[in-house]
């Protein structure tokens, strides 16, 4: 591996490598190895599997995938487990009723994700906090395009009503 | 605040998953306001969710592996290519020396010893001397490897005595030389290595700052 390649594709991308770890194994320790263990797959691997690849985030998140199954695999978790860790890393840091309540809601809105189906969960995540289009979403999760718009579609609808629900419960109870 | 046209139909359109990348960046940004209309509550709530999510980053490195995985593999190479030549170099060195000894058949072996040591008989005689031949077939070879074999006995190996230079001195010149060139090559090498890893090491303090 290049160390101009890696510095200019490869470690930018940490933080978004980082978040889809976190969001398939569910836990900051195990998010953090895998993305550890990927930078490091990457730097060692050999100058013509470098030459191979045309999109560095693309394969990058593969392996991220890659990892986070064989982990998730050896520790027999379940995906759908809360995220330990992340809630105190809001940006509403101040000790106010509204941050107080932001940080509620944020938490609350993380759990219906969570409780989403696993390729809902990894689809909407692709697509709504990193932003890719269908085809990347299509190579990182290695399923149909179909399969990514329908996930997509099913997860929306399954948040907004879980929005609705919370939204009617919270007003009804202030 | 830019305002969005027809907001209700986008939106509707993006809980079906039918909006396009650009038009839910657009609804991002919207969102990304204070002074939203209370319509919009539950859409705000989730927007403002998702820019959270977009926020989070790694806790840094708790280690750079690579860097030094990298450093000590260089290391690791040219401390095995020195420690390979450096041996090569001494057994060449030692090997030449042992060659280039007096004749062990020259030197009295035994001096309280004075018996002469017959050289082994050749094809011809034992063609001349048939008893002799005969005797020498008839030993038990068992008896044979259990005799210890007489030190001069390696002074039958004349071929090994000879090498590519007859003078033993001119060798060790040209071992020298020889070994001259490789050092200069791996002081080279080392030089440019020793640069390299300085500019790695710069790399990686820009690095640490940058998280």
């Amino acid at each position: 591996m290049n160390w101009t390649i890696f510095h200019q594709h490869v470690y930018p991308i940490r933080h978004k490598l980082y978040r889809f770890a976190l969001r398939m194994t569910g836990s900051v320790p195990e998010a953090e190895d895998v993305v550890q263990e990927v930078l490091e797959r990457v730097w060692k691997s050999s100058e013509v599997q470098s030459e191979g690849v045309q999109s560095w985030e693309a394969w990058c998140m593969i392996l991220t995938r890659n990892r986070s199954l064989d982990k998730l695999r050896s520790n027999a978790r379940r995906s759908a487990k809360p995220l330990d860790g992340v809630a105190e890393q809001t940006p509403d840091g101040a000790d106010t009723a509204r941050a107080a309540e932001a940080r509620d809601m944020a938490e609350q809105a993380r759990r219906f994700m969570q409780e989403l189906p696993e390729k809902q969960r990894l689809v909407m995540h692709l697509r709504d906090i990193e932003e890719m289009s269908y085809e990347e979403i299509t190579r990182i999760l290695d399923i149909p395009m179909d399969q990514v718009k329908v996930s997509l579609h099913r997860a929306r609808k399954a948040i907004r009503e879980k929005l609705v629900a919370a939204d009617v419960h919270f007003v009804a109870n202030t | 605040m830019k305002q969005i046209s027809n907001m209700r139909e986008l939106l509707d359109r993006y809980w079906d998953g039918e909006t396009t990348l650009e038009e839910e960046r657009m609804l991002k940004v919207y969102f990304s306001d204070d002074d939203i209309p209370e319509e919009y509550r539950q859409e705000a709530r989730w927007f403002r969710i998702l820019q959270s999510e977009q926020a989070v980053k790694s806790p840094g490195a708790r280690r750079v592996p690579m860097l030094s995985a990298r450093k000590f593999g260089w290391y690791g190479m040219v401390a095995a290519a020195a420690a390979l030549l450096l041996t090569a170099g001494v057994w060449w060195y030692t090997d030449l020396l042992k060659f280039t000894e007096p004749p062990v058949a020259a030197r009295p072996l035994h001096p309280e010893n004075d018996e002469q040591v017959k050289p082994p008989p050749s094809v011809a005689d034992l063609a001349a001397r048939p008893e002799e031949h005969q005797k020498i077939a008839k030993k038990p070879a068992q008896k044979t490897q259990k005799r210890p074999l007489p030190a001069v006995e390696t002074n039958i190996q004349p071929a090994l005595a000879e090498d590519t230079y007859a003078d033993a001195e001119q060798a060790l010149v040209e071992i020298k030389a020889a070994l001259a060139l490789v050092s200069s090559k791996i002081n080279k090498s080392k030089q440019t290595l020793e640069k390299g890893l300085q500019e790695v090491d710069n790399v990686e303090i820009l690095l640490k700052r940058s998280m």
